[in-house]
């Protein structure tokens, strides 16, 4: 039995044995108490279901706020027991019994027979793909076609298309001049995309006919204060490329020893998904070949937490051979606040659920309103016009004597103050 | 890894046990904790399911769920202040209001 059953099965039998003992209890405050162990097992049991952000609300307001209420009343209105009434419906316990065996029964049947757990969920998102031109051989801007339709338009050489969600399947990937005709368009090879999931296209190529390659991205939510990079080497002027961080030097001496980020990276790879503290970085790309031979710089690169980039090290287009100028392009996407935390419900709750979140505020208000009409006392009203002053019962001597410890029975008698016939006492 | 069944599982009992509550006890502020018990049940089910399916719109309605029951205690215990304040009694038995 592993951990997290044990856990399970330990909460959820407090929990139960809670709800019981709420039932059973004679005393009101007990029944109370009961009722907050319970909320709080069931917290501790959204906590293993990855809702962290209901675990801590459910205890806030359910276990806090609410159950003080309860306690309130209970104690305000002096009901912690009720008392023994001569029972109307004699009928209704055996009859409570019965239902609920019976529920139990059915609801045990229906589990027991739809088996829950075998309905698997079926991976049912559209991959998102976007395109990237990196192909220097090719600079005009392009039209990307999937199987014929037009997946991307206008796409410029060094930019990168938003994402668009497409169905999961095969695609043979061509491209066209902008605006020209779709049966002008160069096959360049053909993909897969898979359900769920993120990819990125790339064509590179310093030839006339680009290549094309998928990479796989990884839109998961990041650990604090640290971003996600993928390097895709795109580049024609060697055949591998190692990514090194000489750190503030503009030369890499021939001896001398400098961190490699990645190594030998081939033209048309992209590295694993790696996560780098926030930062900026000054990297350099070298030939795996020559590593003494800076290509590329990377000045003051920056590594932002909750993102995801895309850095495809490419060149421009025009030189061939040792001329060629490499550039890179860098593709930033936000990543998805994980399943459960509280970015991740306002998201939804703010986009998806507006209005029925303005409707329950509305709810809110309403019991509010509720409330104060209901607690009212509709009796008291106090009369206008008349002049409302307290009697005084004693004189004030005596009241002064009683404070004192005088005895005014010594005293002279002084005369009392006229009191008017119609005073009457004010409040309860 | 707990099955989701386990889960539903123990949320009917919870239901259950909450349904009870409600028919069998006299304690008027018993049978709105009582109350409270099976909404929690459902939640807990909504939130079971919600992970199984990956989806957060499980636990939205658990948020919503949570508000209507906040509004829902609030103005049933006005009420049960209301009648105790006419009735003296809270229990459920002595309460005939509607009785012609």
């Amino acid at each position: 039995m592993s951990i997290e059953v044990a856990l399970f099965v330990i909460v959820g039998g407090v929990s139960v044995a809670a709800a019981a003992m709420m039932l059973l209890t004679e005393n009101a405050v007990h029944s109370a108490l009961f009722l907050i162990l319970n909320f709080i097992c069931v917290a501790f049991l959204y906590l293993m279901l990855d809702a962290p952000f209901l675990a801590m609300v459910q205890i806030a307001v359910y276990a806090g706020a609410i159950m003080v209420l309860f306690l309130f009343v209970i104690m305000l209105l002096g009901a912690e027991k009720v008392g023994q009434s001569a029972r109307e419906f004699k009928w209704l316990a055996p009859v409570t019994l019965a239902l609920a065996l019976s529920f139990v029964f059915a609801t045990f049947f229906a589990f027991s027979a739809g088996d829950i757990d075998s309905n698997d969920p079926v991976a049912s998102g559209d991959p998102l793909l976007r395109v990237v031109h990196a192909a220097s051989g090719f600079p005009e801007a392009v039209d990307v076609y999937g199987n014929g339709e037009l997946l991307v338009s206008g796409l410029e050489l060094g930019g990168g298309s938003d994402y668009v969600a497409v169905p999961a399947g095969d695609y043979a990937v061509s491209v066209a001049v902008a605006g020209d005709d779709p049966a002008l368009a160069l096959p360049l090879g053909d993909i897969t995309l898979q359900p769920d999931s993120a990819q990125t296209a790339v064509a590179y190529g310093a030839g006339r006919l680009p290549s094309i390659a998928l990479v796989n991205e990884d839109l998961s939510d990041t650990p604090d204060r640290s971003g996600r990079v993928i390097v895709f080497n795109a580049y024609s002027g060697a055949p591998a490329l190692n990514i090194v961080d000489p750190g503030n030097d503009f030369l890499i001496e021939a001896d001398e020893e400098v961190p490699v980020i990645y190594e030998a990276l081939a033209q048309g790879t992209a590295s694993a998904p790696e996560l780098y503290r926030q930062r900026t970085v000054n990297w350099a790309v070298v030939p795996s070949d020559n590593p003494d031979n800076i290509v590329y710089r990377l000045r003051d690169y920056p590594i932002t937490p909750g993102e995801t980039q895309l850095l495809v090290i490419g060149e421009e287009p025009g030189g061939v051979g040792e001329g060629l100028r490499p550039m890179n392009i860098a593709l930033v996407s936000q990543t998805l606040a994980s399943f459960g935390s509280p970015s991740a419900i306002g998201a939804s709750l703010f986009v998806k659920y507006v209005l029925p979140f303005e409707i329950v505020a509305v709810l809110l208000l309403a019991a509010m309103v509720g409330v104060i009409v209901l607690t009212q006392r509709g009796d008291v009203k106090p009369k206008p016009g008349r002049p409302t002053r307290r009697k005084v019962s004693r004189p004030l001597t005596s009241v002064i004597a009683s404070q004192t410890g005088h005895d005014v029975h010594d005293l002279p008698e002084l005369p009392r103050l006229k009191e008017p016939e119609s005073a009457e006492p004010v409040g309860d | 890894m707990v099955n989701t069944e386990a889960y539903v599982i123990l949320s009917m009992v919870l239901f259950t046990l909450g349904s009870m509550g409600v028919l069998l006890r006299r304690n008027a502020i018993l049978v709105f904790m009582s109350v409270e018990l099976m909404l929690n049940a459902a939640n807990l089910a909504l939130v079971a399911f919600a992970k199984q399916w990956g989806e957060v719109d499980g636990h939205i309605f658990v948020f919503f769920v949570i508000t209507v029951a906040a509004s829902e205690v609030a103005v049933g215990l006005a009420l049960i202040v209301a009648i105790f304040r006419t009735k003296k009694s809270i229990n459920i038995d002595e309460l005939h209001l509607m009785e012609g």
